[in-house]
């Protein structure tokens, strides 16, 4: 069965058809030519495959395509606009946290996740929420590091930034 | 993958009317778990029907004294809801530690309790706290199950074809009961449980048991369905809450325990570690009561 | 200016960050097909019949791949590096549950997977053996009736006895020094004890995935997420009779390898695919599917030492059966490098050491990070402690004693040079604190410390060769066959060439692994490629610079031994101001503005060892390494936790802290997921767990809350700045310095990986195990 489906993908809203039995990961994938996300276990325990879909993480190996209908999808692709990286990519690169790379677009995106949540959150926090993102090469210190040094950049921003409004509210 | 149809209702009658056409067709709720099983080729459905769009099937709130999660309600959100929080922390608790964050986003209350493994953090917690699942047919007839009742054993259940988990409705806790949900794994900490133990403690006005309740995840009871340890409170109530006390439950418990041997423990260790945290669920469950933790 | 030293950003960072990296996965070819490989469910059995018919008529299949093919075409259809054993499909017999059997190629992968469910098998059992020591019987089944060398294989291969030993022995290592019954008579007390390491897996996040074009004029191209496109070059030209300048092999960017994808792993399935279809063929490897092509291998370890009262060691006897699977891929050198590595860092007069590769029908186990050396390490250090606690000695000090030093011969009777051992034990014991004991937090749980400590080889004989062109703006393309998987080598082969030449890193550009366009290199694998790719290509930025030199000297007519390079320019020394730019320099000797200067490096390592001795020269340096770190074990469920982990590692030069580091903290998190998790279980020949939900990994937090890494530098002579490899070194001794600790703690001694709470805890019961 076919399903004619709209997604607004990094902004942008793409047109598809997709069969029932087609995940999110192969659509954006084969469709798209989106190859940031990738499949790593195909069982939604490895997060290679994560994609923000209406804002919430989701494993995109296990989520059927038609069923993101309306919905909108972050992928890596979309989160360096006018390229400028977000301070995660940044701090990831910054500081030697990828490897081979795999995997590190669905931390960037979990990370995104669980810092927008609370922008605050602690060490123990960020690994707790990070556990379902599996990392084979960097033994993952350097990932903490560098979430925390985003995380401390993220705040120092929306801190600037609030002053900005207020300046400019005056 | 294997093909499939796949159907999106935006109404129950309209779900129910799909499953009703479609010979061996599923219910598809966040597909964790259905959608692995046929990309490991272990089911082979023909259709599909997606609750994702159904109305009405995702609240969490609170309706004649029983607090109700809808049946498509994602286990984050129960995990997250402030009135979960305050109501019952350790079924709070114990939905955060379900799998991976991408997991418990994607996941339903429903669909975790039709999937019915036995390595379930939700089940041991809703088997403490007496609740009840309400199930859909076609034409809207509702039928009330025990969630002890529904859960027949080793990924089985009480439901019938056609059927949709539409709620789950859980009692009130008395307002001085102290609950714990105590997880041991023997992976990382996204594995499923090793074994998993929900307790709730609840005293009467002299400082004596007036109900204690011990449920056990990651293994089977003697009667092969998911263990709510029984005949408790002919050991437990009017008694004071000493160690012995605690010991004579996880011995309880120990007993009535008959875990699987599987890949994550040996069902002889499996039923050492009941023992052991049986114990640690009821010591935190009281010291939580004492602090008054639970509004 | 120099570049070397400093942890400048990865040069492939920005595209790994942004997710725009090329795998090989992302890779397309116009008229691409998918395909899907067909596995064995029996694991031992003569393939009666393949019937591919039905496969074949099924709506966009273009080809299924059998042996009919394989017997039908000029080829030769089996391939290995060590041991040309393993078909392309099977052609008489399948030998583990996962066996290839046959392949299908069609437009979608689901219509290539629907054929499979088309193809008829029939099989005819055949006795089976999975357990290795049963393998090694001399009456065990024969999983493989003949045995064919390579033509074109490794050098030090040759330092290796075949099919001696028993109808499953591939291949027996031996080492004979000094008197072994005269040491043990000397001794005042004698250890013999087993260890057992099961089959783990590598879960590299991206699977194995190659994509194959074969043109009309014969020529065969694939893009492979492979180690060593050498090697698989090497192979696919004996497989299908060709010229080796008519096969290219690429590597793309690789998602991790750990080792798991050097030597021939789909590339000739996907190239005899493509043959057949006549269109270019893509095969990416399920999960599962992975879990069915290669492994750790599975070794039992028999250790008898003797030892003096004072902790001296005198005598060592060490048997290992390495299970090798059902194809022994690098199984022979890997079982060759933990033969000579069971005697450990230590000075043991008196040794005999036989290490065997034995077939059995379980999937194939081939290099893994460490090589051979985690396995043997398990036993040595787990043994060394033991020896300590029984003669009352503190586990530091009997190692200390006994540690090589410089200038020492090794167990081979080569000299051992650059190796810090006491250096790295000293540090990360003084690390850990390992005088003072700290206070459990609670009353049922124990705290202790543990320590271990390892040396290991490097593939030799080796060859590495670069090239190296600077354009006429004056940026360098660096051509080399090493491959970027992660490890940083781009970024560090960029230092390397930065720092001869002057320039900042951004002006290079490192050019992959393509065996049209770069010269051969032998193996991205045995942390090599600093100290090998890392002097050719320090050759080839020095040719290059000559040159430069030679051609501004005729400019400025000044000898060239009164110029230097500095900041992208050739000075004169003394007078910078007269400098000109490279491009200038270039514009200027072709007199148009444009033109490249070309330069070329070779680095060979040399070495061998005597089949009946082991006696020679086996590695071109050593790595060396030490772990100290502290457990607290939970005595009512036997669970326990790494509360601080320190590891030690010669750099010999540290050319980039943070990548250096990163390498080491991606070895011990791999260290402690083979302590505490990783386990491929079996029920006779079916794998139970060939998936993440059952094979479980370190999540991010598994990462012990204190851990730290220690970079010594005792620089190699011959080392590029002095530098060494740090891939591997602090992978090995992770599992046993945790097994001490918990020891310690509690007084139970694991010997079986990995290390699960029940067996503390079964232990403690003083229960008898009831499996």
């Amino acid at each position: 069965m076919k399903h004619d489906i709209t997604i607004r993908i990094n902004g942008r809203d793409e047109e598809l058809q997709v069969g029932s039995n087609e995940t999110l990961l192969d659509a954006l994938r084969n469709r798209l030519k989106l190859f940031g996300a990738r499949e790593g276990c195909g069982v939604s325990v490895c997060g290679a495959c994560t994609m923000l879909l209406d804002g919430r993480p989701v494993s995109s190996c296990v989520t059927l395509a038609a069923l993101a209908d309306g919905k909108e999808v972050l992928t890596i692709e979309g989160l360096s606009a006018n390229g400028i990286l977000h301070p995660l990519q940044d701090e990831l690169w910054a500081r030697a946290a990828t490897q081979c790379g795999y995997c590190t677009p669905g931390i960037i995106l979990a990370a995104k996740f669980v810092l927008d949540e609370n922008p605050r959150a602690s060490r123990d926090e960020i690994v707790e929420q990070l556990a379902g993102n599996i990392c084979r090469c960097t033994g993952y210190l350097k990932i903490v590091e560098a979430i925390l040094a985003a995380r401390d950049r993220l705040l120092e921003q929306t801190e600037k930034g609030a002053g900005a409004c207020q300046s400019t509210s005056r | 993958m294997y093909k499939f149809d796949l159907y999106v209702p935006t109404t129950l009658e309209e779900a129910h009317a799909r499953l009703a056409e479609h010979d061996g067709a599923r219910v598809l709720a966040g597909g964790t778990a259905l959608i692995l099983l046929i990309k490991e080729k272990l089911v082979r459905p023909a259709a599909l029907v997606s609750l994702a769009r159904v109305r009405g099937l995702a609240e969490v709130g609170e309706r004649n004294g029983h607090i109700v999660l809808g049946g498509t309600a994602s286990i984050r959100d129960v995990s997250r809801s402030s009135l979960i929080a305050a109501r019952f922390p350790f079924l709070a608790e114990a939905l955060g530690m379900v799998g991976n964050l991408r997991v418990r986003s994607m996941a339903t209350i429903g669909g975790s309790l039709c999937e019915a493994d036995y390595q379930s953090d939700l089940s041991p917690v809703l088997l403490a706290l007496g609740a009840t699942v309400v199930l859909a047919k076609v034409g809207g007839v509702r039928r009330r199950l025990p969630v002890a009742d529904f859960l027949t054993g080793l990924y089985e259940t009480a439901l019938e074809p056609g059927e949709i988990v539409v709620e789950v409705e859980i009692p009130r806790l008395p307002a001085a009961a102290g609950t714990a949900y105590c997880k041991f794994v023997t992976g990382p900490i996204t594995d499923r449980p090793c074994v998993g133990i929900a307790a709730v403690v609840t005293k009467d006005a002299k400082d004596r048991c007036a109900d204690v309740r011990v449920a056990v995840g990651g293994g089977l009871g003697m009667t092969s369905r998911p263990l709510l340890v029984e005949n408790l409170d002919r050991v437990t109530v009017g008694q004071s809450l000493t160690e012995r006390l605690i010991d004579a439950v996880a011995e309880e418990a120990y007993r009535q325990a008959d875990p699987m041997s599987d890949l994550r423990a040996s069902s002889w260790y499996r039923k050492e570690m009941v023992r052991v945290f049986t114990k640690r669920a009821l010591t935190e469950a009281e010291q939580r009561r004492e602090r008054g933790e639970r509004a | 200016m120099t570049a070397v030293g400093e942890s400048v950003r990865r040069i492939d960072g920005l595209a790994k960050v942004t997710g725009t990296i090329e795998y090989t996965i992302n890779l397309e070819l116009p008229g691409m097909l998918h395909a899907k490989v067909l596995r064995s469910t029996h694991p031992h059995a003569r393939v009666v019949s393949v019937d591919a018919s039905k496969a074949e008529r099924l709506r966009g299949v273009r080809a299924v791949l059998t042996r009919d093919d394989l017997k039908r075409w000029d080829i030769d259809p089996y391939y290995g590096p060590v041991v040309r054993d393993q078909p392309i499909v099977a052609i008489d017999r399948v030998r583990y549950i996962g066996d290839t059997v046959a392949a299908v190629a069609a437009v979608d992968a689901e219509i290539a997977e629907e054929a499979l469910e088309l193809i008829e098998v029939e099989y005819e059992d055949l006795p089976a053996v999975f357990d290795v020591k049963q393998a090694f019987n001399p009456e065990a089944p024969r999983i493989h009736e003949q045995m064919r060398p390579a033509e074109v294989s490794f050098a030090d291969t040759h330092a290796l006895n075949f099919a001696e030993g028993g109808p499953n022995v591939v291949t027996h290592f031996m080492l004979r020094r000094g008197n072994l019954e005269q040491g043990f008579r000397d001794a005042d007390e004698i250890f013999e004890d087993e260890f057992v390491v099961p089959a783990i897996q590598h879960l590299a996040m991206e699977p194995h995935a190659a994509l194959a074009a074969v043109h009309g004029d014969g020529r065969i191209e694939v893009w492979s997420s492979t180690q060593n496109p050498s090697v698989v070059r090497e192979q696919l030209a004996e497989v299908f009779h060709a010229d080796l300048s008519k096969i290219r092999v690429v590597a793309p960017f690789v998602g991790g390898g750990y080792g798991g994808k050097t030597y021939p792993k789909l590339e000739p399935l996907v190239v005899a695919l493509a043959m057949k279809a006549n269109h270019p063929v893509r095969l990416i490897l399920t999960r599962e599917e992975v879990f069915y092509t290669i492994t750790r291998h599975a070794v039992v370890t028999r250790i008898k030492t003797g030892v003096k009262r004072d902790g001296r060691l005198v005598a060592r006897k060490c048997e290992m059966l390495f299970d090798t699977g059902a194809y022994a891929d690098i199984g022979p050198r890997t079982s060759k490098n933990g033969g000579y590595a069971s005697g450990g860092p230590y000075r043991i007069p008196n040794v005999e050491f036989d290490s065997y590769c034995v077939y059995t029908n379980k999937p194939p186990a081939g290099a893994f990070r460490g090589f051979g050396v985690p396995q043997v390490c398990w036993a040595y250090e787990q043994q060394m402690d033991m020896i300590a606690e029984r003669l009352k000695m503190d586990p530091v000090e009997i190692r200390l004693k006994n540690m090589y030093e410089e200038g020492d011969p090794f167990f081979t009777g080569e000299i051992l040079h650059a190796i810090p051992l006491k250096t790295l034990t000293r540090k990360v014991t003084e690390a850990v604190d390992w005088k003072t004991p700290s206070r459990p937090s609670s009353p049922t749980k124990r705290r202790a410390k543990g320590v271990a400590a390892m040396i290991k080889s490097t593939m030799t004989p080796s060859l590495s060769a670069a090239s190296m062109k600077m354009e006429e703006d004056g940026s360098v393309s660096v051509l080399t066959g090493t491959v970027e998987i992660g490890q940083g080598s781009d970024t560090m082969l960029a230092q390397v060439t930065a720092d001869i030449l002057a320039l900042p890193v951004s002006r290079i550009r490192v050019v992959h692994s393509d065996t049209n366009v770069t010269p051969y290199d032998q193996s991205t694998s045995s942390s090599r490629s600093t100290f090998s790719m890392g002097n050719a290509v320090r050759s080839a930025a020095v040719e290059v610079r000559e040159q430069l030199m030679q051609m501004a000297a005729a400019q400025l007519e000044i000898s060239p031994n009164d110029l230097e390079c500095r900041e992208g320019k050739v000075v004169p020394k003394g007078s910078p101001e007269r400098g000109l730019g490279y491009a200038e320099v270039i514009r200027r000797h072709f007199g148009m503005g444009v033109g490249s200067v070309m330069g070329r490096g070779t680095f060979k390592t040399t070495g061998h060892l005597d089949p009946r001795t082991g006696q020679g020269k086996a590695s071109a340096f050593w790595f060396t390494s030490a772990v100290a770190c502290e457990v607290e074990v939970d005595t009512e469920t036997g669970d326990f936790e790494i509360l601080s982990l320190v590891a030690g590692v010669n750099a010999g030069k540290t050319l980039n802290p943070r990548l250096s580091e990163g390498q080491v903290e991606g070895s011990v998190l791999f260290g402690i997921g083979a302590t505490a998790y990783e386990e491929m279980v079996y029920d006779g020949g079916q794998l139970l767990n060939p998936n993440l939900l059952d094979y479980r990994v370190p999540t991010i937090a598994d990462l012990p809350r204190d851990l730290r890494t220690i970079l010594v530098e005792d620089p190699h002579r011959e080392g590029p700045m002095g530098a060494i490899g740090i891939g591997e070194p602090a992978v090995a001794p992770v599992a046993p310095a945790i097994a001490n600790a918990i020891a310690r703690a509690v007084g139970v001694r694991v010997k079986v990986l990995p290390i699960t709470a029940e067996k503390i805890f079964r232990a403690l019961k003083g229960q008898a195990d009831q499996a």
